[in-house]
């Protein structure tokens, strides 16, 4: 009598892999070379499979999930097509630091190399967008490079791995058994602060008298934030965001100075212009950030507490580089820093908000510009009070992006996701699809233009098939707003490829199933976002806006902060 | 012509499928040049050596591109060597036009720069010269009067005098992948 020894796909392997990861959600779209691992899902029941209308959208939702969650995210795609629409999504969240793992079908490895049907290099062109990529030549090692891929991704600075299964070794037949999950790159723990470094930082905190802390998105993603607050508290130095370090803390915190950067607050700004110490916490300096680089805060002394090492010294030199994780950095910075009132300083950040609070055009006439079109700023405002700063606000790219950054009073810990770094239009409902599944008994807000909102608008199919429950506050001004204001400021107001024709957003709503309305005045506003927060399941909320409307202050791309822009 | 300076960076890499294209990729992406690049087994199975030099003229930027390429998953340990006391050896052979009468000349010039004559023809001959990668051009410069006819170089490989991090300690060698 012979023994059968009990067998497993290369497919089921893959998904008794993800389960093993903890992952619930894959976002995907089902293909030629990826169908065997779909075959596979009903077996694995904890897998639940959500269809999007775009493989693009795939790579968003995993990454609404990763950021809401702090887990890694899945996507999957078939080969070929399936593969390179992925992309985008996979960038941005290379750009973004945000955990996923995107699962590609590829065609038969006897065939790859010879241009099959459907078949993409996508190994050769993952390589620069991802932290790691692998293609799977051999069954057995289906459940290390799983478990190393999740680690990798969600390891050291987070961000994106591919895997690509091609379709014979799904499709292969391996005894089962006890598989070798040997993580074979451990990521190297980062040294933390020294005590000569210590000393330094106390020596530098101790001189300051204009000292500034920023908080990036490294407070959210190490989930530094108790931490962080208390060495802020302790030392009684204000602080500034950056776009993704918005609602690390909240906004409504007294040393806040809201948003740096290219649309941040003018008193933020002025203040990191005149400040001689900036302490960053978890961030990069990019470019929006910084502006010029060369008159990029002069007389600030620097301390970078940064993880990842390729960061330090990239654009701003520090005077004290200090690679390590945030929270043992902070704790024992908190420990040396003196406790001081910063009176002046203080005066000087509120002297320079007073100033913007008089000019800025959503507090005059109730926010409407010439007393007719609806202002975006009021509307991201009146939203941000209707919900008292506490729901999940997912934004798009453009000047809608930055209303919502600037205008949404953030009260809770991680409510705010966009698109960062590679700035990537479409991005806001797929996303948002994501954070929903993470926090099904939370209110999230998409916040899009008319622009973005095309760009991944099928996805009102896959809201409609599952019913999630967004509240899509469209921001309609007809225009391709962020660079018309820029043809308007840099371009002698020739407005070349930004009017959109658009369609009835409400009857396309409609087709799909999901309720909404139009909003063309003032006082209807406050209702209409009322209906919205009131109504069970999606609901598009198409504002008209201003076309003519500019976020700001502006600091224009490669400038110095002296040369922010504060009135039109 | 402004001539940058060479850098020359010394890394221990996997040797696995794609690793020389990623290491690539980034420094294309930084736009550099490289002008030699040197890949070989190690003494430890499975990690090879890697030697590049490239030419760019942003130093402070170099620092960054170090950090970057030891970010590379498969990558455990990258060091810039330009300025290191370190060997440097590269190999070149030099096709050179020699007429019977001219033989003793190229073997004089050739023993005198030590290196030696490999292969000889009726109209030719060609000399294996080992080096330093920048003493290599005064080396060939001392064959021109003969006329060269071809250039082959190998680019610099490097190795420290005393001992080598190839930063073992940060990566785990595979074992058998089938299940017990």
């Amino acid at each position: 009598m012979t023994i059968r020894k009990k067998t497993i796909t290369g497919a089921e392997l893959m998904c008794r892999s993800l389960v093993k990861e903890g992952v619930t959600y894959l976002f995907g779209y089902t293909g030629g070379a990826i169908m065997p691992v779909y075959d596979a899902f009903p077996k694995y029941p904890r897998l639940k499979h959500v269809m999007v209308r775009h493989e693009q959208a795939a790579a968003f939702a995993a990454q609404g999930m990763a950021r809401a969650t702090g887990r890694v995210g899945v996507c999957i795609a078939t080969s070929g097509p399936g593969a390179t629409n992925l992309m985008t999504g996979i960038a941005d969240a290379h750009m973004d630091s945000i955990p996923i793992v995107a699962i590609t079908g590829q065609v038969a490895t006897a065939v790859i190399g010879t241009d099959a049907f459907q078949e993409s290099d996508i190994i050769g062109m993952l390589v620069p967008v991802t932290k790691q990529s692998y293609i799977l030549d051999d069954p057995y090692e289906i459940p290390r490079i799983v478990r190393e891929a999740f680690y990798l991704a969600n390891t050291g600075r987070k961000g994106p791995v591919n895997i690509d299964l091609p379709k014979d070794i799904s499709n292969a037949v391996v005894p089962d058994g006890d598989f070798d999950t040997t993580i074979r790159y451990p990521v190297p723990a980062p040294p933390g602060i020294g005590s000569d470094q210590l000393a330094h930082a106390k020596k530098l905190m101790a001189g300051a008298k204009r000292p500034i802390v920023f908080v990036g998105h490294g407070v959210i993603q190490s989930g530094a934030q108790a931490e962080v607050r208390r060495f802020i508290e302790r030392s009684r130095m204000p602080f500034s965001f950056t776009l993704h370090g918005i609602s690390a803390l909240p906004a409504d915190h007294p040393q806040c100075l809201g948003m740096m950067g290219m649309h941040g607050t003018v008193e933020a700004n002025r203040a990191i212009d005149h400040a001689d110490l900036i302490i960053a916490l978890g961030m990069r300096f990019d470019d929006r950030v910084t502006g010029k680089l060369d008159e990029y805060a002069k007389n600030a002394s620097v301390i970078h507490v940064e993880q990842d090492p390729s960061e330090i010294n990239k654009n701003v030199r520090a005077t004290l580089a200090v690679y390590s994780d945030l929270k043992p950095a902070v704790v024992e910075m908190a420990k040396v820093v003196e406790s001081k009132p910063y009176k002046e300083w203080y005066e000087f950040a509120a002297e320079n908000h007073r100033e913007w609070e008089r000019m800025d055009p959503v507090n005059r006439e109730n926010g409407r510009r010439d007393g007719k079109r609806l202002l975006m700023g009021s509307v991201i405002r009146k939203l941000s009070e209707l919900t008292d700063g506490k729901d999940n606000v997912v934004a798009d790219v453009g000047q809608h992006q930055m209303f919502a950054a600037r205008y949404y009073r953030f009260r809770r810990f991680n409510t705010w996701f966009n698109s960062g770094g590679l700035g990537s239009m479409g991005f806001s409902v797929p996303a948002a699809m994501g954070v929903k599944f993470a926090r099904p008994s939370e209110r999230v807000w998409v916040v899009v233009g008319d622009g973005s909102f095309q760009m991944n608008i099928q996805e009102l199919g896959t809201i409609m098939e599952q019913k999630i429950d967004l509240k899509i506050v469209l921001l309609n001004n007809n225009f391709l707003g962020m660079v018309r204001q820029w043809q308007d400021l840099f371009h002698g107001s020739r407005f070349v490829g930004t009017p959109v024709m658009n369609p009835d957003f409400i009857a396309l709503a409609g087709a799909y199933g999901i309720a909404g309305e139009r909003v063309k005045e003032g006082k209807a506003l406050v209702p209409a976002l009322k209906r919205a927060m009131k109504h069970k399941g999606a609901y598009l909320l198409e504002i008209v806006t201003d076309m003519e409307e500019m976020i700001l202050p502006m600091i224009p791309a490669g400038s110095r902060f002296s040369d922010m822009k504060v009135t039109r | 012509m402004k001539r940058n300076k060479l850098h020359t960076i010394l890394a221990f890499a996997h040797n696995q499928p794609g690793v020389l294209y990623k290491l690539l990729s980034l420094i294309r992406k930084k736009r550099y040049n490289v002008e030699t690049i040197t890949v070989g087994h190690t003494h430890v199975a499975g990690i090879s050596r890697m030697t590049i030099s490239f030419s760019h003229d942003e130093g402070n930027k170099f620092e960054q591109v170090v950090k970057q390429i030891e970010k590379i998953t498969e990558i455990p340990k990258t060091e810039d060597v330009t300025d290191a006391n370190v060997i440097n050896r590269e190999l070149v052979l030099l096709k050179v036009r020699a007429t019977p009468q001219d033989r003793v000349h190229v073997t004089a010039t050739a023993q005198i720069l030590d290196g030696k004559v490999i292969h000889v023809a009726p109209a030719h001959m060609i000399v294996e010269i080992a080096g330093r990668q920048e003493n290599v051009e005064s080396t060939i410069r001392m064959f021109e009067e003969f006329g060269i006819l071809g250039i082959a170089r190998t680019g610099a490989t490097v190795m420290h005098r005393e001992d080598e991090d190839m930063g073992l300690d940060r990566i785990v060698l595979p074992r058998g992948k089938k299940p017990q």
